[in-house]
């Protein structure tokens, strides 16, 4: 804004600088679409099998460490049903940090923020969204497999879209604060990466909250917002009888703690993203 | 080389090679290469060093604290949080360098489709950045093994064996990667998702007395198991068993070392037949 009203003084009326949701909800929503459509051709398209191996990544991931955990490090042996929420978890998890990974160079690829005047939000989204559409069909496995295992059906598998809506939530805000960050701080890009590797053994990813022993690590976990949706998952999909997000955390203000740490990465991604959709042109 | 067949009158002009061009000139190359890639990555921002220190530590201090806190593991072993910063130190170095140099080719088609230079140092280069750093971590590692109690011993001497090993062993599978790249760019995805799956098949995050009598061929096949092995013995616990006594056989040794020939030999003669044509296929 700034820039456009010191370069044109004298033009008779303001002309509206680029902005991170700006022009208009229709328009927002066909970029997006369009954005993750070619984003996702443009993927498939230049390896020959690529799709099927984004599909066959994290169950390959899987059954790695459902070997090393149950056979080396010998644990698992008491949680019941132990393989399926692993494979669950993964899932879930692979579907955040791909996202997120994937959103961070967003801005500024394809120079499209030079070009015209695009509602920035939408660079970051179509990253999540892209992924979002690869990893429905990944989950669509997972589900056979989860079946197959021997898990009954529930009436709570109704409720996986809630599941589904806090992830997705939660990958939008980690996606559009990230991807603001990388445009005045290009060391997000090495930085980010190494942390979800880090966060991938830092969640409840390969152990439920149980098990982890009160102190430090275990508030760390309460705090994690990737918690209460694996915690919830878990007793929705595989086991009815397993502790609820609410009697894991401890207390019901514990059990807000998540929500509390998802709203501050919220208001960090609307601060951040505000600021950058001005300058990310400039940045490139 | 056709194109220069169909003009007589002039001489044969040798093509691009693997490794053409004399020793020294190979030699020179790929340290120049590596040693700009180093300065770039490292020396010119105060962070590059400081980051590339604390990714490894950072990995160790989130996996030792799950591993022996969440997941109760590795109460028994002795020395396991020094073994754990040495095998992912040791680990970092193979899988950084081998996932570094799997779009090198691409990566330097600048000066591949514009010099003549042997081709082989283009990945060798990425193996040599990757040392350097080694070389820079394996202080931080040694500090850390002499703090928490490891007491020095002369065997420390016979580390850089196991460095050329593994040094060896890297620089192979790198070749081979960047040279399979350039056919089939699959290779990026599988190699990022293979060396996460060797990451844990191989003794880094435990010691190889863990693994289950069902799951010990995989020691046989994988030439990092010895070598993890034996720098363990060699660096922090003398009396720690090595592969050949868990496996029952001297195969524990011969295996993983017929593997790594045949890594070596292949990814050799790869890369020699793709030289020539390699600047054509960018």
């Amino acid at each position: 804004m700034t820039i456009a009203e010191e370069t044109l003084t004298d033009a008779p009326q303001p002309i509206q600088g680029p902005s991170a949701l700006g022009g208009g909800r229709r328009r927002f929503w066909n970029l997006l679409w369009l954005t993750s459509l070619s984003d996702y051709k443009g993927r498939y398209a230049d390896t020959t099998f690529s799709y099927l191996w984004t599909i066959a990544r994290p169950l390959m991931l899987f059954a790695i460490l459902y070997l090393v955990f149950t056979r080396v490090i010998r644990f698992g042996g008491q949680i019941p049903d132990y393989p399926v929420i692993l494979l669950l978890n993964i899932m879930l998890f692979t579907f955040f940090a791909e996202a997120t990974n994937r959103s961070v160079r967003s801005m500024t690829a394809r120079g499209l923020v030079r070009k015209m005047d695009i509602p920035r939000l939408v660079l970051p989204l179509s990253a999540v969204m892209t992924t979002g559409l690869v990893s429905l069909s990944a989950l669509l496995v997972a589900f056979v497999w989860i079946v197959a295992y021997g898990v009954e059906p529930m009436w709570t598998w109704l409720l996986f879209p809630v599941i589904a809506a806090a992830l997705v939530a939660l990958t939008v805000a980690t996606a559009a604060l990230v991807s603001a960050l990388y445009v005045t701080h290009r060391d997000v890009a090495q930085v980010w990466p190494v942390f979800t590797r880090l966060l991938f053994y830092g969640s409840t990813v390969i152990y439920p909250l149980g098990v982890v022993p009160p102190g430090f690590l275990r508030d760390v976990e309460v705090v994690n917002p990737l918690s209460p949706i694996l915690a919830q998952a878990r007793v929705w999909i595989i086991d009815s009888n397993a502790p609820g997000w609410i009697e894991a955390s401890g207390s019901t203000l514990a059990a807000l703690a998540p929500l509390l740490a998802f709203l501050c990465i919220c208001f960090a991604a609307v601060v951040s993203s505000r600021r950058a959709a001005r300058v990310v042109a400039e940045e490139l | 080389m056709s194109a220069v067949g169909s003009a007589p009158a002039l001489r044969d002009v040798p093509g691009p090679s693997a490794v053409g061009g004399g020793a020294k000139r190979f030699f020179e190359l790929t340290w120049l290469l590596a040693s700009t890639d180093f300065k770039l990555n490292y020396l010119d921002t105060a962070f590059g060093y400081l980051w590339s220190l604390m990714r490894p530590l950072l990995l160790f201090g989130v996996l030792y604290t799950v591993f022996t806190k969440v997941l109760r593991f590795g109460g028994d072993i002795p020395h396991y949080a020094d073994l754990v910063l040495f095998n992912i130190i040791l680990y970092g170095f193979f899988s950084e360098s081998t996932t570094r140099s799997v779009g090198c080719i691409p990566g330097s088609e600048h000066i591949v489709r514009k010099t003549q230079f042997p081709r082989l140092v283009i990945p060798l280069s990425v193996v040599l950045t990757g040392l350097f750093n080694l070389c820079l971590s394996l202080i931080a590692v040694f500090v850390f093994l002499i703090a928490t109690g490891v007491t020095p011993r002369l065997t420390w001497l016979a580390l850089p064996l196991i460095l050329a090993l593994l040094l060896l062993l890297t620089a192979g599978v790198s070749t081979l990667l960047s040279v399979l790249y350039v056919r089939f760019r699959d290779i990026a995805q599988i190699w990022g998702v293979l060396a996460l799956a060797i990451f844990y098949a191989s003794p880094v995050l435990y010691p190889v007395e863990k693994v289950p009598h069902s799951l010990q061929w995989l020691l046989l096949i994988n030439p990092l198991a010895p070598l993890l092995t034996a720098g363990r013995r060699l660096v922090i616990d003398p009396n720690a068993p090595s592969t050949v006594d868990i496996v029952g056989s001297a195969w524990g040794i011969i295996g993983p070392a017929l593997v790594l020939v045949v890594i070596c030999v292949t990814a050799f003669w790869l890369f020699n037949r793709a030289a020539p044509q390699v600047a054509e296929e960018l």
